[in-house]
């Protein structure tokens, strides 16, 4: 089995590694609309290898349905990347994997 | 980059949770280096700076579904409140779950099941400096939280809605993200397929019951097929875990209903809890499931091996608790020793009263010539509460050993090791038909007496397991209990 030898999550030097999140942003098109209806977490997938994306660490807020009174509440918490649920980062690791 | 408030000036020192606003990163799951700029639990990140993490996944890893948080000891409890946690996917192994092709056909979903907790006013706040106790009560370290507010929910919202055609197979990845609570998930009208527990393939694809729950303990991933059925409206649960009878677990033995598992988070959901709605319409699809064997996770020893091998050691560890509503009669014996050993300067010069502990079930100390559980005559050598200073254990890089967990507690504690995984062979002294890969896996609470009885009358929940130690991947190894509110005050 052939794999890429070398594979990296960083997270850090942050200028630089905007430069190269917009070379690894995945977006997900011709999804059909059913889809749309379901929220994921962003993704950021590996290139070539590799994954260099930046966490920011902060408190932000958000706003939630609390779902006791169905009233949208707006919440003030630590998170990364100012969301309720952190980035998907993924790493791949066969490059010539078969399509479907 | 650690944006969050500067810690506080004054603290309250000693072993009470600390540094409420540093940071650092763990790939939970990921095998690979516990030092450096790896998967280092010891890194502390001030607020206002910024650290590289750099992870190298070794050629063959594991495919899987595994996740990353913070863990500064004494401060990772409040990030999980706030959702401060995200998935990493390994994925495209020509050899994993991937080649299998009904499951390669399915199309996936990521499911961060999280439990976010404010006070009322929808703010993440400190912890009580003051605190003599384990508790959201006037006392208590969560007493900010005292009638606070709790979301339960997937990918950061209380309210998804996904759609399925009938005859449908997805693959969705569940990961309870949870600072405390197990979570018993089910879907209306439907059985869930399990393919892989925290990443790691089963031998074989196992289908529950329709409607029959999982547990997913705190810190526990689950990659699931799921197949629509009719047309209709479904609602993904968490059920409630008082009053049901269930076997479901993450290895198919657990024959107690216990209220235990609402322990760790504070307050209680009101269930069942919706994660999900699930609407299936539409025109059918004609799909199906796998049969036969899963594809064994690369990066492990195989399973021949592992129970094959004699253990070059065999080791024990216990959950431990004292304090609460425990008298003299009917608490552990260890805890007369420890509340010795972790007195009021320990905890930064006021008392706590709750030792959440972690401790070598090897160490039987000395008699106690009394009898007297409460008196500390008992001298145990080793710490029960974290200590950097003095590991527990220490392995032989590259050994395998057999370890076996026990839980003297009315509560379920979930056990996770760092770096290495495990393969799960017994719980509650019950082989596993088939053995199981694990990171995580809730030790059972003690049986046989009821909860706020005499805990020496009761029978320890366990779990026994076989581990490997890589020597690909030395060094400090944390474990502790995933109720992240345990681990802060040093049940590590
Ligand atoms: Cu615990």
């Amino acid at each position: 089995m052939k794999r890429k030898s070398i594979f990296w999550y960083a997270i850090g030097y942050v200028f630089f590694s905007i430069l190269l999140l917009t070379a690894c942003s995945d977006d997900n098109d011709n999804e059909d609309i059913y889809d749309r209806f379901f929220v994921e977490p962003e993704t950021r997938v590996s290139s070539d290898g590799i994954l260099s994306t930046t966490l920011t660490a902060a408190f932000t807020e958000n706003t939630i349905t609390y779902v006791e009174t169905g009233e949208l509440i707006t919440v003030n918490t630590p998170n990364y990347e100012g969301s309720l649920v952190g980035p998907t980062l993924i790493s791949i690791l066969v490059i010539f994997y078969p399509l479907k | 980059m650690n944006d969050l408030p500067d810690n506080p000036e004054i603290q309250r020192g000693g072993a009470f949770p600390h540094d409420p606003y540093s940071t650092n990163f763990h790939s939970h799951g990921l095998n690979v280096s516990p030092e450096g700029l790896l998967d280092n639990p010891f890194r502390h990140m001030l607020p206002g700076s910024t650290h590289d993490v750099v992870i190298k996944l070794p050629d063959d890893h594991a495919c899987g579904t595994f996740w990353y948080h913070p863990h500064k000891h004494g401060s990772i409890a409040m990030p999980f409140f706030g959702g401060m946690y995200g998935l990493l996917i390994v994925t495209r192994c020509s050899d994993g779950l991937e080649s299998v092709p009904e499951v390669a056909a399915a199309k996936e979903h990521v499911m961060i099941l999280g439990s976010i907790r404010t006070d009322q006013s929808g703010d993440v706040p400190l912890y009580n400096e003051d605190a003599t106790e384990f508790s959201d009560g006037d006392a208590g370290l969560w007493s900010s939280y005292t009638d606070g507010l709790l979301f339960m929910t997937n990918n950061g919202l209380t309210d998804q809605t996904l759609f399925m055609r009938p005859g449908e197979v997805q693959r969705w990845r569940l990961l309870n993200a949870a600072a405390g609570l197990n979570k018993l998930v089910s879907l209306e009208g439907h059985s869930l397929h399990l393919l892989a527990n925290d990443g790691l393939t089963l031998k074989k694809m196992k289908t529950l019951e329709v409607e029959e729950p999982f547990v997913l303990g705190a810190g526990n991933r689950l990659d699931v097929l799921i197949q629509a059925g009719e047309l209709g409206v479904y609602l993904l649960q968490v059920a409630d875990p008082i009053g049901i009878k269930l076997s479901a677990s993450a290895t198919g033995i657990d024959p107690d209903t216990r209220r235990s598992r609402v322990g760790g988070d504070f307050p209680s959901p009101d269930y069942p809890v919706t994660l999900a709605t699930v609407i299936v319409s539409e025109e059918e699809m004609s799909m199906s499931l796998p049969s036969g064997d899963l594809p064994e996770s690369d990066g492990l020893p195989s399973m021949e091996t592992m129970l094959n091998t004699e253990p070059a050691e065999i080791r024990n560890v216990g959950f431990e608790s004292c304090g609460g509503e425990q008298t003299d009669e009917n608490r552990l014996p260890s805890c007369g020793w420890y509340y010795e050993e972790y007195d009021t300067d320990y905890w930064g010069g006021i008392d706590f009263e709750n030792l959440l502990m972690m401790r070598n079930e090897d160490d039987q100390g000395e008699d106690n010539p009394d009898d007297d559980l409460a008196m500390p005559q008992i001298n145990y050598t080793t710490e029960g509460l974290f200590a950097r200073s003095e590991p527990m254990f220490e392995m032989a890089a590259g050994s395998i050993e057999e370890w076996t967990v026990y839980n003297y507690t009315f509560s379920d504690h979930p056990f996770h090791i760092h770096t290495n995984a495990f393969l799960l062979t017994e719980v509650n002294g019950t082989e596993l038909e088939i053995p199981q890969w694990h990171d995580t896996v809730v030790v059972p609470a003690a049986t046989g007496v009821r909860g706020g009885g005499n805990i020496n009358d009761a029978t320890p929940g366990s779990i026994t397991f076989k581990t490997y130690f890589n020597p690909e991947y030395s060094g400090e190894i944390l474990m502790h209990c995933h109720i992240i509110t345990h681990e802060d005050i040093g049940m590590m």
